[in-house]
């Protein structure tokens, strides 16, 4: 007993080694000891067998982790690998019964297993109950062991304990004595100690639960027994040779749908094979040492080498064929692949090769096999027949050929890997990429194609078809035609053997030749298929676009199934990355446009490859799997989409159900939740399962979150189908429900509130009812509804649910606390509760279980609480909260004292300061100036922005407070400024900053106050300290000083802008972003307001600075530069900086020049168009290319900014815009477009339209460039000489090629003529020309009325008579005198409108 | 074909966004546009036009001596086919007279 609990109580000593925590503690408490030492190299070696890397954590918390998706996938994700492809349905797609047959199936196995696994843990408590009672005392003390964890000596005790105890355990009458173990049930009789042994080995090594078989007496005799026995698929073979054989099955193995049911009829799989270890001489020491439990269906000693095991034995108990074991088949297959991801790969494994790999009934075999009628005849094995099973015979043993070219049987021995198992290319690219023959690869494509990308050697089997061989050989047409031949010479010569006539024979000839041509046509197909998407997964951008043009275009010729059938297994893979995945999405998003409605047969299994990526935590890869799932649910209907995942609705798994649900509500979300309703009622009064409720509550759940607002007008419909889920017996059923309420009200805020009337009543009396997290959704779903509710009844509400709320302010629970805090907020924020119930009954408990020190831990937490304190104080008031926080600024933990804070600053943004007291001013000022005194590290440019958050957070409270103080702060200012001082002169470069930070920030408060003295003072402090060598820190300063430029002004400054500059001419070279950004703003600053005070030597050196700043990284560098340029040029005349700046325009960097142009264009506008506009249009004159340039897009900047300045200047440049527009150089004419577009929006109704009309007359030849840029700046250009002319005059050029023979002439012109339309499409209807009716429309009365009035409006209509020609000549034939092109006023046209 | 991406980009060329401009603009057009579709348009643009500024209207009315009401109700009905039917033998009758014009 002493040892028993010992062995209960003690920590089994492989946990402690697991843990590396404990383990490492106790290495670091004893750095120098030998066990330490011995431990941690234990503990490594033990991690490097386990595959674990210890710095896998480090690597990937460097952002250079393995991008591979498995590695990265949680536990709960990586449940995508057990989905099953359906591999059946890549030949023929399962009907809807036979899907909903399996899904029945497989959970009624899930129960009856569940059932096993409860009935074995009753059984073994009841066990050890027993065993505690000492009612077996004579068994060995190796029973002792009780856990189930540690199988190994279990499994020796049942053994040993079959060993001890000859009787037949099977019988009623010792079932008391049996311990009822699983591995007992069929009693271990007449094992030999040996056979024990084996089986406590093999437990060992494997951990797996395992079955101890006889094929005895005991088995029967305890099937006889009465007892409700499993199903064991070893029961049924009763050959009367007592052996014992352990077999080690797979977690996954147990195959409860086709073996549970033994039958005389059928046959098992395992009844060979057992039957064969009956036989065995050895005695059941067959033991499997093999880790590989897959390989564990062959029942042989093997080594775990799985091409040994793969041999069949023959001539079984049946006499006909040993079965192969296609598994080994498999294993050896995807060897390669598992290579990479074993345990991964393995498990996924063992599902397909369960499928694949059920055992053939008799009856199949007789339809395969000659029966009697044929002569032949069954022979039952000789009694004396023992196979070899020792492992050196086994190797020499021939393989049996069996079976067809399905299940070839035999082993294969591997070759040795070619070159391009090992991911070498391919020679040549040969293989492959010439595969692709002429035809079927557009030209271009052969040569591009010539260097295949590598195929990594753990995904050949996704490749298979470039690296088969035979398409190597269909490379070469003679070779194939060959080939073609010789099928066709092998079928003539079958047929003549066989007696059949020429004719026959010719005719089967031309079939085996069609056949072989047909095959060959597949296997360039796949080539092609498997060629493209390997170069869209890993192929450089340029073969990507293209294949992937390929693989889009020619989707449809493909075909829907051999592209599916290489791409889904792709995704599936284990080897896949992030990146790769990406790519091969998109294919799937082509191809599914592409395809259309002839993808319906493969809904499912993409649906299996995609819907799991909507549990993705890539937030891209979820979106690109809605827009999928949407796409295919378009082009499949509804019907089909919803026929596909109904049998997955009540899914025994977790996982599966959840992708399920997520995939129906994007389904609703594309096709219209009206669509889906009834469906979903459905599912949601599903009688049968409780699984499809709680899926069908998550789907509503799930279309809220997609549909956000636009779900308003079905929450009505949606809460009718969901609220009796309220009242579910299940509890999860409940949870769920609540929590979709809580999205449906979320969504529809703060509207619908009567769709919520009939779950009011079961929400509230469900949150008096329920306790941990069922409760938690329940209050969500009421902090949800209640601000929907009117005022009155939000009060009432909160008064009820209040309690329970301040129940759980106490929780320990991370999750409930959110929930409450939400919850909280929200009651609070409602209209009808009152400060006075909140200030009475909640306050008090709210802030004593919020405001500790460990809410300020968590960042998520943090934010919550202050959102909801925030809520509280706009009801209560500012004062009222304050009252309760201020102090705990003072507080020790920096964390929670940050906290603190940030709320103070929150409530001060809000509601301001006006109803605190003078004493409260005084506790906030003081906690805030110690926050301030003891707060750590400053934020450094190179931090995160959320650190930099972070660390500003006491220095934003700060501001905030002071500028909501106002002339209030002025008792505390000398304090401020003292502490400014002195910190500004402390060693620690943080404390520093944060000084020059503050100062730059209370700088406008102390302005309000009037102490200018200080402000003067705290200048020439930080004057000082303008030789900051920190550059974080200078940059600061520099902020300091300008803000206290900026309010003190500039003739107050102590000392004079005069000697700041100098000293800020130098620090312009800084390289750190902070300081120049500062520097200039400094600069700028005293440019604009205190010019004058400083000589013009001194800012002709600051322009030269500048010019270097144009080229800086950061925008708000350049544009604060550019402005300074601006400054200076009005300060000390244009002409100077002018040269500086066009001078600039001859550098060779372009933002540089980009710059320049900014500047120059600028500076006009500061010191007037005519100071530039002659030096900028005699600069076009140098015949350089960039100069010109960089004088056309000066003069565009220019005329945007001067705008109807411009007007002035229009005919100045007009020539020099001539000029530009006929360059060969597309540059000049696209800059010369912008010029003309500024112009015209600039000097609109200005009288100008002759000029302009004039410019239209050049740009209107540009409409027809191709290129992207040069195209829109010409469009761009003619808007906007709409604008500036009238839509009429543009329409004019417009009509004359709206019917030109030419379609790229048209396409252009009715391009403009909508454009026109868009915008000015009211405007243009006085001017619609008159298009003459052809002459079959028009009859006679119709005639006789405009021959009258045409007469009538000829003289107006002459006058307007327009240069444009609007018909063709063969359209005017039978035109009367009406027919002239005519403009008519919208008077004259309401009438002529009845011609046509 | 225009790509899946292509289609709710308006901003694309011409030949890709027809059908969205279309949606959202009915008197937009198109380069395969024939002549009565285009005249159509235009008719009923200026009604609407017309119809939809009231002082057009009651000009219009004041010039055929006729209540505005009755004008405006006139001309609503001609917005169904302002220029009749389209010509039957649109097809052919194009085909010969760009055959014609070149």
């Amino acid at each position: 007993m002493a040892d028993d609990m010992y062995a209960q109580t003690q920590p089994d000593s492989s946990m402690v080694v697991d843990d590396p925590g404990s383990t490492a503690a106790r290495a670091g408490a004893h750095p120098s000891s030998d066990a330490a030492r011995r431990r941690l190299i234990d503990e490594a070696s033990a991690h490097a067998e386990d595959g674990i890397d210890p710095f896998e954590a480090h690597r990937r918390a460097q952002g250079r982790g393995p991008s591979r998706i498995v590695d990265q996938e949680d536990e709960y994700q990586q449940r995508r690998h057990k989905m099953d492809l359906s591999p059946s349905a890549g030949d023929k797609a399962r009907s809807y019964k036979e899907r909903m047959a399996e899904a029945s199936v497989r959970r009624e196995k899930e129960e009856v297993l569940g059932q096993i696994r409860a009935k074995q843990a009753a059984e073994e408590a009841t066990a050890a109950a027993r065993r505690a009672a000492g009612a077996v005392a004579n068994i060995p003390s190796s029973s002792s062991s009780s856990s189930s964890s540690s199988s190994s000596s279990t499994a020796a005790a049942a053994a040993a304990t079959a060993v001890g105890e000859t009787a037949p355990s099977g019988g009623a009458g010792v079932q008391g004595r049996k311990r009822p173990r699983r591995w007992d049930d069929d009693g271990a009789v007449g094992a030999t100690a040996d056979g024990a042994a084996a089986a406590a080995a093999a437990a060992d090594s494997m951990s797996h639960h395992f079955t101890v078989s006889t094929g005895a007496t005991g088995g029967s005799g305890a099937a006889g027994a009465g007892r409700r026995k499993r199903a064991s698929r070893w029961s049924d073979d009763a050959t009367p040779v007592p052996a014992a054989t352990v077999v080690s099955d797979g977690p996954a193995a147990p195959d409860a749908g086709g073996s549970a049911v033994p039958g005389p009829a059928k046959r098992s799989r395992w009844s060979g094979a057992s039957s064969l270890m009956d036989a065995t001489p050895v005695g059941g020491a067959a033991a499997q040492a093999g880790g590989a439990s897959l390989l564990d269906a062959t029942p042989v000693a093997g080594s775990g080498s799985s091409l040994l095991d793969a041999t069949p034995a023959a001539g079984a108990a049946g006499g006909v064929m040993a079965t192969p074991t296609p598994s080994a088949l498999h294993a050896a297959a995807a060897a390669m692949a598992a290579a990479g991801s074993a345990p991964v790969a393995r498990t996924r494994f063992e599902m397909e090769v369960e499928e694949r790999n059920r055992p053939m009934t008799d009856e199949e075999l007789d339809v395969l096999l000659p029966g009697e009628d044929e002569g032949y005849l069954v022979v039952a094995p000789p009694a004396d027949y023992k196979p070899l099973m020792t492992p050196m015979r086994k190797l020499m043993a021939t393989p049996t050929p069996a079976g067809g070219g399905a299940t070839p049987g035999g082993f294969r021995m591997t070759s040795t890997p070619a070159a391009e198992d090992y991911g070498v290319p391919l020679p040549g690219g040969a293989s492959a990429t010439s595969a692709l023959s002429a035809e079927e690869v557009p030209a271009g494509q052969t040569a591009a194609g010539a260097d295949l990308p590598a195929i990594r050697p753990e995904e050949a089997h996704l490749f298979g078809a470039l690296l088969d061989k035979s398409a190597l050989e269909d490379e070469d047409d003679g070779l194939a035609s060959d080939r073609e031949a010789e099928a066709a010479q092998a079928a003539r010569a079958r047929v003549q053997e066989a007696g059949g006539s020429s004719a026959e024979a010719d005719k089967a000839a031309a079939e085996a030749a069609a056949k072989a041509k047909r095959q060959r046509a597949e296997r360039r197909r796949d080539v092609l298929i498997a060629s493209s998407l390997l170069r869209v997964k890993s192929g450089d951008p340029s073969q990507r676009k293209a294949a992937l043009r390929l693989l889009t275009n020619k989707a449809r010729e493909l075909g829907a199934r051999p592209l599916f059938r290489h791409l889904l297994p792709m995704l599936m893979s284990d080897t896949l990355e992030y990146h790769e995945r990406h790519m091969l999405v998109k294919v799937m998003d082509r191809v599914l446009y592409k395809l259309d409605d002839l993808v319906r047969p493969h809904v499912g299994r993409i649906l299996t490859v995609i819907a799991p990526l909507l549990v993705d935590a890539d937030y891209y890869a979820r979106v690109e799997a809605r827009e999928i799932i949407s796409n295919l649910a378009k082009a499949a209907g509804l019907a089909a989409m919803v026929t596909t995942m109904r049998p997955d609705i009540d899914h025994e798994e977790d996982f599966v159900r959840n992708t399920t649900a997520r995939s129906l509500a994007v389904v609703a979300a594309a096709l219209g939740v009206p669509a889906m309703l009834p469906f979903l009622r459905a599912v949601c009064a599903s009688k049968k399962s409780w699984l499809a409720r709680h899926t069908g509550c998550k789907i509503v759940h799930q279309i809220s979150v997609l549909l956000g607002c636009s779900v308003l007008p079905y929450v009505r419909d949606l809460v009718a189908c969901i609220a009796h889920c309220l009242e579910d017996d299940k509890l999860k059923v409940r949870s769920m429900t609540a929590l979709a309420l809580a999205g449906l009200a979320e969504a529809s805020h703060p509207y619908g509130i009567e769709a919520f009337d009939p779950v009011l009543r079961p929400l509230w009396h469900g949150v008096s009812k329920h306790r941990g997290k069922a409760l938690a959704a329940f209050l969500k779903a009421i902090g949800f509804v209640i601000p929907l509710m009117d005022a009155r009844y939000a009060a009432h509400a909160t008064r009820e649910v209040m309690p329970t709320l301040q129940r759980e302010f106490a929780t320990p629970d991370d999750e409930m606390r959110k929930v409450v805090l939400r919850a909280l907020r929200q009651c609070v924020a409602t209209e009808g509760v009152d400060a006075a119930f909140l200030r009475e009954s909640v306050m008090d408990s709210f802030f004593a279980s919020f405001w500790q020190r460990r809410m300020a831990l968590d960042a998520r937490n943090t934010s919550a609480v202050v959102e909801t304190t925030a809520a509280l104080a706009a009801k209560v008031g500012c004062s009222d909260v304050l009252e309760r926080i201020v102090d705990d600024l003072r507080d020790e933990s920096e964390p929670y004292r940050r906290m603190v804070m940030r709320c103070v600053d929150r409530i001060i943004t809000d509601l301001g300061v006006d109803d605190v007291d003078s004493r409260l001013e005084e506790r906030l000022l003081d906690g805030i100036l110690y926050a301030f005194h003891s707060q750590g590290a400053a934020a450094t440019s190179s931090a995160t922005r959320r650190e930099q958050r972070e660390a500003e957070v006491v220095l934003d409270g700060f501001s905030t407070a002071m500028r909501a103080l106002g002339p209030r702060a002025r008792p505390y200012m000398s304090q401020v400024a003292s502490s400014v001082k002195h910190r500004l002169n402390m060693a620690s470069p943080d404390a520093r900053m944060q000084a020059a930070d503050l100062c730059e920030r209370v700088a406008p408060v102390m302005r309000v106050t009037g102490e200018i003295g200080l402000l003067t003072h705290l200048g020439s402090v930080l004057f000082e300290c303008l030789g900051e060598e920190y550059p974080e820190v200078l940059g600061s300063v520099l902020g300091a000083l300008r803000s206290v430029a900026s309010v003190l002004g500039m003739e107050a400054l102590e000392p004079g802008p005069g000697e700041i500059l100098p000293r800020l001419t130098p620090i312009l070279r800084n390289r750190s972003t902070k300081v120049q950004q500062n520097c200039i703003e400094l600069v700028g600053r005293i440019a604009d307001r205190g010019a004058h005070l400083v000589t013009n030597a001194e800012w002709m050196r600051v322009c030269f600075q500048l010019i270097e700043l144009l080229r800086a990284p950061r925008k708000a560098i350049r544009r604060a530069t550019v402005n300074t340029f601006g400054y200076i040029a009005k300060a000390v005349g244009p002409q100077d900086v002018l040269i500086t700046l066009l001078n600039n325009l001859r550098v060779a960097e372009r933002t540089s020049r980009v710059c320049s142009t900014i500047a120059i264009a600028i500076v006009a506008e500061t010191c007037q168009p005519f100071t530039v506009i002659p030096a900028l249009m005699s600069e076009y004159r140098v015949p350089e290319i960039n100069v010109q340039n960089g004088v056309l897009k000066a003069l565009s900047f220019l005329f945007q900014y001067i705008g109807e300045l411009g007007a002035d200047y229009v005919y100045a440049v007009t020539p020099l815009v001539e000029d530009a527009l006929t360059d060969r150089d597309m540059v000049h004419r696209q800059t010369a477009c912008a010029i003309i577009k500024h112009i015209a929006l600039g000097i609109r109704g200005m009288g100008r339209e002759d000029a302009l009309t004039h410019l239209l007359n050049f740009v209107w030849p540009n409409i027809f460039q191709t290129n992207g840029h040069m195209l829109s700046a010409v469009l761009e250009a003619v808007e906007g000489l709409r604008v500036a002319l009238g839509a009429h005059r543009v329409l004019q050029y417009v009509l004359q090629g709206l019917f030109h023979p030419s379609r790229r002439v048209r396409d252009v012109y009715w391009q403009m003529y909508n454009n026109l339309y868009l915008y000015s499409a009211d405007e243009l209807t006085p001017y619609y020309p008159r298009i003459p009716a052809p002459p079959a429309v028009m009859d006679k009365a119709a005639e006789l009325r405009a021959a009258e009035l045409g007469a009538r409006s000829r003289v107006a209509a002459a006058k307007e008579a327009a240069a444009a020609g609007l018909t063709r000549p063969g359209e005017d034939e039978a035109a009367s005198d009406l027919e002239q092109r005519t403009w008519a006023s919208p008077y004259r046209r309401s009438y002529l409108d009845v011609l046509f | 074909m225009a790509g899946a991406s292509d289609r709710y980009n308006v901003n694309v060329s011409f030949s890709k966004n027809w059908d969205h401009l279309k949606s959202k603009f009915v008197g937009t057009g198109h380069p395969e546009m024939t002549r009565h579709e285009l005249v159509t348009n235009h008719h009923r643009d200026s009604i609407a036009s017309a119809v939809g500024h009231f002082d057009m209207l009651t000009y219009l009315s004041a010039g055929q001596n006729e209540a505005p009401g009755r004008v405006r109700f006139a001309m609503l009905d001609r917005m169904l086919q302002p220029c009749g039917p389209p010509p039957r033998a649109d097809v052919e009758e194009a085909a010969r007279r760009l055959g014609s014009t070149g």
